[in-house]
């Protein structure tokens, strides 16, 4: 079988289900070397941009890159080497937004920024804190992980400290 | 007498030949040394920008962001070569403009960064509309996913 970018050579491996020949194979290796910490797969967070570059990291931070593989989307402009969306107008696509509060978050909405220019997900949602005398109650607290390029790892921050309270959770 | 004339004739038409080849290559040479045939390329920065999503995690970034946008709508190119930027965590003068273009937006197609192209190109008014919508984005808050 030939490779799957230059159909006079010989396979050395499958990525992402297709046939790549040594040189892709070493090319994607040193694409994926290059990507920042945070990005979360790495693997298919790369592309074959032509005979000049060869293979290269993907535009963008990654952050709805992730939030595309923990929900198997797939959908609108450009994908991952695997077929996954990565621009966060795209990881929305036909959800609509969570009415009713914090109350109403479940694990696995999708939490998008106000600018639209970030994006995680719900992983962990604790009971309120007890409520103080004379106080309103406390929502529950809500944790979100996401690709985040600011603290280089994947990291899980508090929606209403980290990423103060604001924002839309999308389902 | 009529060898003669077919003499002129065929003088005549050598040079009516030099005249219209000393004029195709003076076109030419006024087009610099792109091709007549050749298609022209599109503009590197509208191809980057246009319709493209801006992503970033904090305010730190978007300032940034904003900065370097501001340089490749004013700055020459030999000045845009040398400039550096912050990177993710804020760490000064480790990216060149257009590793923080590749870092932070995302185009409507995978594309791939030509740098010096992009530094020539954004001195033409369509790619300095494109930046400007940017800029603009930026200081409303919002993103400017618009297609050309």
């Amino acid at each position: 079988m030939t490779c799957a970018i230059h159909p006079v050579a010989t396979r050395a491996a499958f990525i992402c289900d297709r046939p790549y020949c040594a040189r892709c194979v070493a090319e994607m290796q040193a694409a994926v070397a290059s990507l920042d910490g945070h990005v979360t797969p790495r693997d298919c967070f790369i592309w074959y941009s032509g005979n000049r570059n060869g293979w290269a990291r993907i535009m963008g931070t990654g952050c709805a890159h992730y939030v595309a593989h923990q929900l198997n989307i797939g959908v609108g402009g450009p994908r991952c080497l695997a077929g996954f969306s990565h621009r966060v107008a795209d990881v929305i696509i036909g959800r609509q937004v969570v009415d009713g509060g914090l109350a109403a978050v479940q694990v696995n909405d999708i939490w998008v920024s106000p600018i639209r220019n970030h994006t995680g997900l719900v992983s962990q949602i604790d009971p309120p804190p007890p409520q103080s005398p004379g106080k309103p109650p406390n929502p529950p607290v809500v944790w979100i992980t996401h690709a985040s390029s600011a603290q280089h790892r994947l990291a899980t921050n508090r929606f209403d400290t980290y990423f103060h309270g604001s924002g839309d959770f999308f389902r | 007498m009529v060898r003669t004339l077919g003499w002129v004739k065929l003088s005549i038409l050598l040079i009516g030949l030099g005249i219209l080849y000393t004029t195709a290559c003076a076109s030419r040479g006024a087009k610099g040394s792109q091709s007549v045939n050749e298609p022209q390329k599109p503009n590197e920065v509208v191809l980057l920008l246009a319709g493209a999503e801006r992503q970033a995690e904090n305010d730190e970034q978007e300032r940034e962001i904003l900065r370097a946008l501001e340089d490749l709508r004013t700055l020459d190119p030999a000045t845009l070569k040398t400039k550096r930027y912050a990177d993710y965590q804020s760490v000064p003068g480790k990216w060149t403009l257009a590793t923080l273009l590749q870092r932070y937006f995302v185009s409507p197609e995978l594309h791939d960064i030509d740098e010096e192209a992009v530094y020539r190109d954004a001195q033409s008014p369509e790619a300095r509309d494109v930046i400007g919508r940017q800029i603009r984005a930026i200081r409303e808050g919002r993103q400017d996913t618009l297609a050309p």
